[in-house]
């Protein structure tokens, strides 16, 4: 679990303030374009410095350590680009954790595109939740993992991240990808978190989606 | 659009016109032997300066991208907007009391200075092409320093090169600093203006000619890899 108490962030003219967040399960971090939610990611996660609170992961006082040594994965919103092939890249960071990345990307139903030389954007920001996973880290941060990502890419992003079990905080700006995503949903608004709340409405969201998605299919003619 | 295509073209060629024509039509084309030495010279000078520079500069471009690194900024490119001359003044308290004034040390620690800002500016630049998610996504997957390093310059290869072919031509080209500290060896800058002064331009020209020639084969390959860099 991640535990963010008493957190003031000051930076590049924002000031956030967040009394308390819990994330066990997904909590979706909502907020307008330059409300400050990258800018609050980055300092829980250890690149900016707070200017007082804390932040513990599984009960631990992680706030003084360094971003690489917290363990929280984190797939920033631009997409990353490594200089090595999906597979490489898969078998260099499993190599340096020691881990085997079969499972994950099986998991993530990435074993398909492994090979491809020029991957979509969807596609790319599988391989990097990919990628952080085989750290296996306690906390996920997503930001905005599906920023100008077309419906398709969209949706193959969202329904990979289904399988995935652990906390995750999942930063948008969009209200209806935050119902579709989210357990819970706090909203960061004028420098302040307001939130968590059960997300009541994810299964009309996935029906609405559901229906929208077949129409859309229908009408391009996909399966 | 194609208007201004052609326009730049014609600015091109107009240009490279300007500069060589009137030398080939007046004098004849002399490359002496010492002007071939000096050109030797140069390379072997400017590829040791080159060696020297580009690990300084791709490590020092990645630790100003930010915090306390950034003031590195304004420091290694303020060199840029000072005349040579000068930087070959204030090299020469070192270099003449370290008793290596016209060597081949003085010459490569002459073109290192004056070229570490290419260097540094093009790598910095195809580096913070990457944006900072680049680096935050590295160090959360656990990586730190050189790990970082080294993920980071394959990814801006393509710059690497790129600023590996202009700080060798910017020393290679180096003359006001060289004139104070180093004379000798001759480097073909020292040569062409010692020439022209003690023998007149019909000495020199074909030399100045070959230059361009040359810097005109590199000006292709340099816009070769900037197409192929894309912005990195």
């Amino acid at each position: 679990m991640l535990e963010v108490v008493d957190f003031e962030v000051r930076a590049y003219g924002i000031e956030i303030r967040v009394e308390e967040l819990r994330v066990s399960g997904r909590t979706v971090l909502l907020g307008r374009n330059g409300s400050g939610k990258t800018t609050l990611m980055r300092a829980v996660l250890g690149f900016l410095r707070p200017e007082r609170g804390r932040v513990l992961v599984d009960g631990s006082d992680v706030t003084d350590l360094p971003p690489e040594r917290r363990p929280m994965g984190y797939v920033p919103q631009t997409q990353v680009v490594l200089p090595m092939r999906p597979v490489e890249q898969l078998e260099y960071f499993a190599r340096l954790h020691g881990t085997d990345w079969r499972p994950v990307a099986e998991q993530l139903g990435l074993l398909e595109f492994l090979e491809k030389r020029g991957l979509s954007g969807g596609e790319r920001q599988l391989l990097n939740v990919a990628t952080v996973l085989l750290r296996r880290p306690k906390v996920l941060v997503l930001d905005e993992p599906t920023l100008n990502l077309d419906f398709q890419n969209k949706l193959l992003v969202l329904r990979a991240l289904r399988s995935i079990n652990m906390p995750i905080i999942y930063v948008t700006h969009d209200p209806l990808e935050a119902l579709l995503v989210a357990d819970e949903i706090a909203v960061l608004k004028n420098g302040r978190l307001e939130g968590p709340e059960r997300n009541r409405m994810r299964e009309w969201a996935e029906e609405s989606i559901g229906k929208f998605a077949s129409l859309y299919a229908e009408l391009l003619g996909l399966e | 659009m194609v208007r201004i295509q052609l326009y730049a073209l014609s600015v091109g060629l107009f240009y490279f016109s300007f500069l060589t024509i009137p030398a080939i039509i007046r004098y004849r084309l002399i490359l002496t032997n010492e002007f071939l030495q000096a050109l030797v010279n140069t390379a072997v000078a400017s590829t040791f300066s080159t060696l020297i520079v580009l690990p300084l500069a791709a490590l020092t471009a990645q630790g100003s991208l930010s915090g306390l690194g950034k003031a590195a900024v304004p420091v290694l490119t303020a060199t840029v907007s000072v005349p040579h001359t000068a930087i070959g003044v204030l090299l020469s308290p070192l270099v003449f009391g370290s008793g290596t004034s016209d060597t081949m040390a003085a010459i490569v620690l002459a073109m290192a200075v004056v070229s570490l800002p290419i260097g540094f500016t093009v790598i910095r630049g195809a580096m913070a092409s990457l944006g900072h998610g680049y680096f935050e996504f590295l160090r959360s997957m656990g990586l730190s320093g050189l790990r970082i390093t080294a993920l980071t310059l394959r990814s801006v290869r393509t710059a690497v090169l790129l600023a590996f072919l202009l700080s060798w031509f910017r020393a290679f080209s180096e003359l006001g600093a060289l004139l104070i500290v180093a004379r000798r060896p001759l480097t073909v800058g020292v040569y062409i203006y010692e020439f022209f002064l003690s023998r007149g331009t019909e000495f020199v020209v074909g030399g100045a000619l070959a230059l361009v020639l040359l810097s005109l084969l590199v000006g292709f390959g340099v816009a070769r890899l900037e197409r192929d860099a894309g912005g990195r």
